[in-house]
């Protein structure tokens, strides 16, 4: 599903692009209208069905709308449905309580838009592939896995299980598990590392760099 | 001879090996919440970049150049051809791990598909209920008991660890194509192996260099994944909930965020 670009290319592109495809993205969002939102009051199950279904619009339309078009279908869906602060809470383990405010809001808002271009870059075309969801399993109060496939048009099954937490009245994801590997744990082993090492500057650099990389390659 | 035929095997081996790259755990956050033990690090970095290299250099373009001049019908055959080949070994595996059902389903299923879907080109065993499934010798070694020791990065091999190396042996030697004799029929499946590979796994090797931190996503995705198999790819979420924290207390201000919950 994933184009993959010379690598003269990529550097090239992100030098020249760098500076400019995420202000430009930023006001393109803001002058453009948003498609609207279903509303989102039942449970988790139907959480995922709108996420699933966005994504399979996305998708079915990716070619004709290219990867900002993707951004902006998808932005508000992917607003609605994840909790990115319990994911960044989470994901940056004790560090968490070491940053200001003002620094934990900016890393919500980086995760924000890293993962709606994650979704933008990824699912990038439409061959047949479908969302299915099997069972919700009630784990606690406020808190359902919801589990579901994704087949591949060559068949290939690929099981995603999502961690469902209810807060304000909507059920917000707060962690995917793909074929057993969580996204959550992916994140805190990758954030808590850049922070050991390198502090949290160049987290949100190294994040700013992921989601510019995916804006200018995204197709 | 039979030196050659062990190297052979051991390339698509090691091929496989590289396949596993954004598969596979235990870091903070996983579901056997323990702890990485990863001793070698400095040199398990310099083995991934060398991986990583081989990737970039040698079957990134070939698998290219693959994709560009074979179509969609006859790339899939090849890869059913070889992954089929695998299933001696998972099969094997299962029995081994006493899960007698899945040891029967991939057993059936490597029958099927060897036998309807001549040599495995064609993956008939998919649309009999026999779905595919992953296991290898050191997920019998966990199942058992034994550790997982020190994360380990091979060269060609990629991830792994010390338990999963009596593993490599057991694999070549449950390899069909151990068995062969004939050796344009080796050199021909070895070259055709590493293609298939550069194209199969180009999905997940691209996974792990897009990640913001690719060899410590890679170190938990993959000890995540061996985690996930001893388990019998089954999650306990209840786990991994327990490292969510409290609910409120370390949240940032919901009003201060942008897309912040409706109140009800």
């Amino acid at each position: 599903m994933k184009k993959i670009l010379g690598v003269s290319v990529l550097l090239a592109g992100m030098a020249l692009l760098w500076a400019t495809s995420k202000p430009v993205l930023a006001e393109e969002l803001a002058a453009t209208p948003q498609p609207p939102v279903k509303s989102l009051s039942s449970g988790p199950r139907q959480a995922i069905e709108h996420l699933d279904e966005a994504l399979l619009a996305s998708m079915k339309s990716a070619k004709k709308i290219g990867y900002k078009g993707r951004y902006r279908q998808l932005a508000p869906v992917v607003d609605r449905v994840f909790d990115f602060s319990s994911i960044a809470t989470v994901s940056m383990g004790t560090y968490w309580t070491k940053l200001d405010p003002a620094q934990q809001s900016e890393l919500v808002t980086t995760l924000r838009d890293y993962t709606i271009a994650t979704y933008a870059f990824r699912f990038d075309n439409y061959s047949g592939e479908q969302f299915s969801i099997k069972s919700v399993q009630h784990l606690e109060p406020n808190v359902e896995v919801v589990y579901c496939t994704f087949t591949e048009a060559s068949g290939e099954v690929h099981t995603f299980d999502y961690m469902m937490r209810s807060r304000a009245g909507s059920w917000r994801i707060i962690n995917v598990v793909a074929d057993g590997v969580s996204d959550l744990a992916l994140k805190q082993a990758e954030f808590t590392h850049l922070m050991k090492l390198k502090g949290f500057g160049s987290l949100i650099d190294n994040l700013k760099n992921r989601i510019t990389y995916m804006a200018n390659t995204g197709q | 001879m039979r030196g050659m035929r062990l190297f052979l095997v051991l390339v698509l081996v090691s091929m496989q090996g590289c396949a596993t790259m954004g598969h596979g755990s235990k870091s903070g956050l996983n579901s056997s919440n323990e702890t990485v033990s990863d001793p070698l690090e400095s040199m398990n970095q310099k083995v991934f970049s060398f991986n990583m290299g081989l990737y970039d250099y040698v079957l990134e373009p070939v698998a290219k150049g693959y994709e560009a001049v074979t179509p969609q019908t006859f790339r899939t055959g090849v890869a059913n051809f070889f992954n089929n080949a695998t299933y001696p070994y998972v099969f094997m595996n299962d029995f081994l791990q006493g899960r007698t059902d899945q040891g029967l389903t991939d057993f059936s299923r490597f029958l099927a598909n060897t036998v309807i879907g001549i040599g495995g080109l064609f993956d008939v065993a998919s649309h009999m209920q026999l779905p595919p499934h992953q296991n290898s010798f050191g997920v019998t070694l966990g199942v058992w008991g034994v550790p997982q020791g020190a994360y380990l990065v091979l060269p060609f091999l990629g991830p792994a660890s010390v338990r999963s190396l009596p593993g490599i042996p057991i694999e070549i030697l449950s390899s069909p194509f151990y068995y062969i004799t004939n050796p344009t029929a080796q050199w021909s499946i070895t070259a055709m192996g590493i293609v298939n590979t550069g194209y199969t796994k180009r999905g997940e090797i691209q996974l792990v260099k897009q990640s913001l931190f690719p060899y410590y996503f890679a170190r938990s995705a993959w000890e995540q994944h061996e985690q996930y198999l001893i388990r019998g790819s089954k999650l306990n979420h209840r786990r991994i909930l327990e490292k969510l924290g409290p609910d409120e207390e370390d949240m940032p201000e919901k009003e201060t965020l942008p897309f912040a919950a409706p109140k009800p």
